[in-house]
């Protein structure tokens, strides 16, 4: 696969796509502009795409106009949060074995351990619960996790259903 | 219709027009998604050998692919779903290390940001929403209410705490 073609491509999607966003910063950031209440309605109704538009708003503005650009950024975030675990959460009773990663189909010298949909979805879920956990201690959780016998992996997701806690 | 034209409909609309405000909106949305639309529908439906490449691009597309991956997750085996929930979270999480990072500084910033509010107080209340604490942190720091009750010299002692704290350092590890 050609990565660089790839992400030459993605690039050149992403600066025409990122158009009329910027264009939305634009008028938000200037504070006396005189479409600035349209364009704040108009992101309001974007959710995750107004995420980058409000937080470079915020760098450009100052006061009640910063601080309020900020809290926009972070209520579309939360609304995202939401979605990505409601989502998250509706994989859990999803116990088929996933195949392994296609870098690890055909002969290798140690199989991988089988995953279910439901320990991906567990994993994911407590990445966004401890999203400041360090990278290696997440690793090796995720590993000891996959581990793990299934009935107390189905323990812990029962456990996380019930409580909304994770061990 | 041309990033100009939409810019020359938001000037035309009304403020009292909410309805036309979020049809534009619906249409921007539906314009900034249209290639991860694309490009799913690719890895979906087309051959093989795009199932590295379409992923890799969803990826590099960022916020502009987060709503169609939610989208695309419901109606996709298990194995897919898991990739693009990764790449979803991977994503959020982008957003909340890009507003902590732009927070950071404003935990310094003492100006007004209207009637009692300074820029530090607001910035730490809106970080204290996106951290994470366990009962123990938690028994350190005051809660939303309780942090505005403080007079300003508490409010700066209860900032300073903050960002000497473990929990906020373990944010910023390469600053530490």
């Amino acid at each position: 696969m050609d990565f660089h073609a790839a992400e030459t491509l993605a690039g050149d999607v992403m600066k025409d796509a990122r158009v009329p966003l910027h264009q939305l910063y634009r008028t938000i950031a200037l504070s006396g502009h005189p479409d600035r209440s349209k364009a704040q309605i108009v992101l309001e109704a974007l959710d995750e795409l107004s995420i980058m538009p409000w937080l470079a708003a915020a760098g450009k503005l100052s006061g009640t106009h910063r601080i309020q650009a900020l809290f926009e950024a972070h209520r579309a975030s939360k609304r995202l949060e939401e979605r990505v675990v409601e989502t998250l959460r509706s994989m859990l009773p999803g116990h088929a074995p996933l195949p392994p990663p296609p870098i690890l189909q055909g002969p290798v010298e140690v199989e991988p351990p089988v995953t279910r949909e439901c320990d991906e979805a567990y994993l994911l879920l407590r990445r966004l619960h401890r999203p400041d956990e360090a990278t290696a201690d997440a690793r090796e959780h995720d590993s000891f996790w996959r581990h793990t016998r299934e009935e107390e992996r189905d323990r812990l997701i029962r456990l996380y259903v019930d409580t909304g806690e994770f061990q | 219709m041309t990033a100009m034209e939409k810019l020359q409909r938001l000037h035309e609309l009304a403020e009292s027009d909410p309805d036309g405000l979020r049809r534009l909106a619906g249409e921007i949305a539906s314009e900034c998604r249209g290639a991860a639309r694309t490009v799913l529908e690719t890895w979906v439906t087309g051959p093989g050998d795009h199932e590295i490449t379409c992923p890799f691009v969803c990826s590099e597309l960022k916020e502009l692919a987060v709503h169609e991956m939610l989208l695309r997750a419901d109606s996709v085996e298990p194995a897919r779903r898991v990739h693009l929930m990764e790449m979803v979270v991977d994503q959020h999480l982008a957003f909340r290390e890009l507003t902590l990072t732009v927070l950071e500084p404003l935990l310094k910033d003492r100006s007004s940001a209207g009637s009692e509010l300074r820029t530090c107080d607001a910035a730490y209340l809106l970080v204290r929403r996106i951290v994470p604490l366990n009962a123990a942190q938690a028994a350190h720091f005051s809660a939303d209410s309780g942090f505005m009750a403080l007079g300003e010299e508490q409010r700066d002692g209860e900032i300073g705490r903050w960002t000497e704290s473990e929990a906020w350092k373990a944010i910023f590890p390469d600053r530490v």
